[in-house]
């Protein structure tokens, strides 16, 4: 038996998954000006951009954390978690090789207010970009149990 | 695979629509409402210098002062002139300055300078906010301009609220580097909470 696709990994993995982008959703949903705020601050993307991913990518995390979780479109969910995981993973890591320190923003409110130095922002992208790998990893296994399993187990894994 | 990439087409439809729909009922609320397009932000594909970098090595520039701990402090940012606390009193009990608050609405009404006025360029109602200062002529195109957030290293709002007050034609904007924490600090009687600027003294 191949553990990779066990019903109970399958499920506990989409536990996880799920609840950890509907909770990096909360914030971004809650306050979008301050997740434009973070996006112009990788200077990565053109202003035209920032806003309309500020807008849609909370929705994104929310409504596919939905579906991880309800197994509602769970495969195509895990696909768009494991592209936008490794989205941040390049995003993050090019900065932090150029030297940018940047605010990832993924799991909670832009720092105002706070004193970061560079050198704990730097040091909290590469714990950013490791929770990112996870994030990877975790979508592969459901992409891998899913997409693998026969028509009928698909079914009722959703 | 292929029915994976179809649901993911299908969930990408419905954040479209969820996520229109939820900009739209926020319209009325700045502090929540997004343009679509944003205005006045152009970020380019090079970054600020690191802000802590340290010159131990190096000999510093003219215009930079060594600080404590090896790292220099520039005497401008992005093109904006930064002036330290004892400039900013100056500027402040001079009383011709106008004094402009970069923060989020929300942290301005927690506490801000007595007398300085809210525009945050995160916020949707910025555009608005420029056009009513300038067509309430208190104050001119040459005067000069005080704009704060939280300090130079943390914060970006002073230079994109400078950037945008320069664009409408302002042409006399400083940055205060140490923000509204070393104001809050050293001055704590010239702290007002609140939505109205409270009057200078």
């Amino acid at each position: 038996m191949n553990i990779f696709k066990n019903r109970w990994l399958t499920w506990i993995t989409a536990l996880v998954l799920g609840c950890t982008f509907i909770y990096s959703s909360y914030h971004k949903l809650a306050d979008p000006p301050d997740f434009a705020k973070v996006i112009y601050n990788y200077h990565l993307f053109p202003g035209v951009l920032i806003h309309l991913f500020a807008i849609y990518v909370p929705w994104f995390e929310l409504l596919a954390g939905l579906a991880v979780l309800s197994g509602i479109w769970r495969r195509g969910a895990a696909l768009g978690f494991g592209l936008l995981s490794l989205f941040f993973i390049c995003a993050l890591g090019f900065n932090y090789l150029r030297g940018h320190p940047t605010v990832c923003g993924c799991f909670g409110t832009f720092a105002a207010g706070k004193e970061w130095t560079d050198e704990l922002k730097f040091a909290k992208m590469l714990r950013e970009m490791l929770v990112d790998v996870g994030l990877v990893i975790l979508s592969a296994q459901i992409l891998y149990a899913t997409v693998a399993a026969k028509p009928a187990e698909a079914l009722s894994e959703g | 695979m292929k029915i994976a990439l179809l649901e993911l087409v299908a969930i990408v439809l419905v954040v479209l629509l969820a996520g229109t729909a939820y900009n739209l009922v926020n319209r009325g609320n700045p502090q929540k409402y997004l343009d679509w397009v944003s205005k006045g932000l152009n970020p380019g594909i090079d970054p600020p210098p690191p802000r802590d970098k340290k010159q131990e090595k190096e000999t510093p520039k003219e215009e930079e002062k060594v600080v404590e701990g090896g790292a220099s402090e520039p005497a401008e940012i992005e093109g904006f002139p930064m002036i330290g606390h004892e400039d900013v009193l100056a500027e402040y009990h001079g009383g011709a300055a106008l004094f402009v608050d970069a923060r989020r609405t929300r942290d301005y009404e927690a506490g801000h300078i007595t007398g300085a006025i809210s525009i945050c360029s995160w916020e949707s109602d910025w555009e608005e906010k420029i056009g009513r200062l300038m067509q309430s002529g208190e104050v001119n195109l040459e005067a000069p301009i005080v704009v704060y957030c939280v300090n130079w290293k943390n914060c970006d709002d002073s230079v994109r609220t400078a950037d945008n007050l320069k664009r409408a034609g302002f042409m006399n904007i400083k940055i205060y580097k140490g923000g509204f924490p070393e104001w809050q600090q050293k001055e704590p009687g010239l702290v007002t909470q609140g939505k109205e600027p409270g009057k200078k003294p």
